[in-house]
């Protein structure tokens, strides 16, 4: 695992885990989430979601993706992982 | 049931229909509900019926294995069941109800017959069928050519031409799917319009502000199919025509 990933206890309980995306001083909030099967699969979402945005998402808005975080919160609303978009690489 | 009357029916299709080719088409009409999120059919399964919207929004979409995207979308000024038209039962795409309604439904080997036996209606189901194939290319240009933002003020559009209201009930893991993206793209990009002031978005709803602007966006991404739907089939398809 990545050094700037932060996954402390890590739940097996399925639920819905929101995709916050947070790009240089913005905060772009999710407000439907993924039903993920546990916390332990989020970083793997996070990281896949992440991918195809690099990949086939052509935006106004971002100028770098690598500029990018995902910033993911359980339904309580506390963060169970933060997955900068240079893990892609990092995992490749 | 009463019999369907033509002056009656919203479809515009069945409206513009020459009066033969509707009391020709009419005895195998059966009024249909569309459910939100229901299948008309499904990839590599025989098509059954061709819909006629009369409200509503069904898109067709690709099945791949990475997910799925929309190629096309028809309601009200079209028809759901092309492959049928052009003589084919089986299809790779999936057609799935993305705004609920209700429509008419023809079945399969009725049409076939009606299509033959009725040159005038295959005339004109054939000239729907090379717009709709005009909206696919559209697609295609949108997707290689513009970004999120545009496509999905695109895609905004042109439900907005098929809906009776300026509000559109669609979430953003939908409208994901609709476009090809991932459920952030389509936050951020929604955000962008919304910070221009040309929608207002909550959760599962989007409000239409400002047509003109989204227009603007969307560019040579929109226009070119409806145009051609209008040269083409002499009927209004865009709002305020």
């Amino acid at each position: 695992m990545c050094s700037s990933c932060r996954s402390e206890e890590v739940s097996d309980i399925p639920g819905r885990y929101f995709m916050n995306l947070r790009y240089r001083h913005k905060y772009y909030a999710d407000h439907e989430g993924d039903e993920l099967s546990s916390e332990g699969a989020v970083r793997a979402h996070a990281l896949s979601t992440a991918k195809d945005l690099i990949r086939f998402h052509r935006t106004d808005i971002v100028r770098d993706w690598f500029d990018c975080t995902l910033e993911v919160t359980n339904e309580a609303g506390k963060i169970v992982a933060t997955v900068p978009f240079g893990d892609v690489v990092a995992e490749l | 049931m009463a019999r369907l009357k033509q002056a009656s029916v919203r479809n515009r299709l069945l409206a513009a229909m020459s009066p033969d080719d509707f009391a020709l088409l009419q005895p195998a009409l059966e009024p249909v509900q569309l459910e939100l999120r229901q299948h008309v059919f499904r990839a590599g399964e025989t098509i059954s019926h061709l819909l006629f919207p009369e409200s509503g929004l069904v898109s067709i979409v690709a099945d791949i294995e990475e997910g799925r995207f929309e190629v096309g979308m028809a309601g009200w000024e079209g028809l759901i069941g092309v492959p049928l038209v052009l003589g084919v039962d089986v299809t790779p795409h999936t057609a799935l109800i993305q705004s609920p309604g209700d429509g008419y439904r023809a079945p399969a080997e009725q049409m076939h017959l009606l299509l033959e036996k009725s040159a005038s209606l295959r005339s004109l189901l054939l000239r729907y069928v090379h717009t709709f194939l005009v909206q696919v290319s559209q697609t295609a240009y949108a997707n290689a050519g513009y970004s999120v933002e545009a496509r999905l003020a695109r895609w905004i559009l042109m439900n907005h031409d098929r809906v009776e209201s300026d509000e559109l009930a669609i979430t953003h893991e939908f409208m994901a799917i609709m476009l090809g993206t991932r459920r952030p793209g389509v936050t951020l990009a929604l955000q962008n319009l919304e910070g221009s002031q040309l929608i207002r978005a909550t959760r599962g709803r989007i409000l239409i502000r400002n047509r003109a602007a989204l227009e603007e966006l969307a560019g040579d991404a929109y226009g070119f199919a409806e145009r051609e739907y209008t040269n083409v089939l002499q009927l209004p398809i865009r709002r305020g025509q």
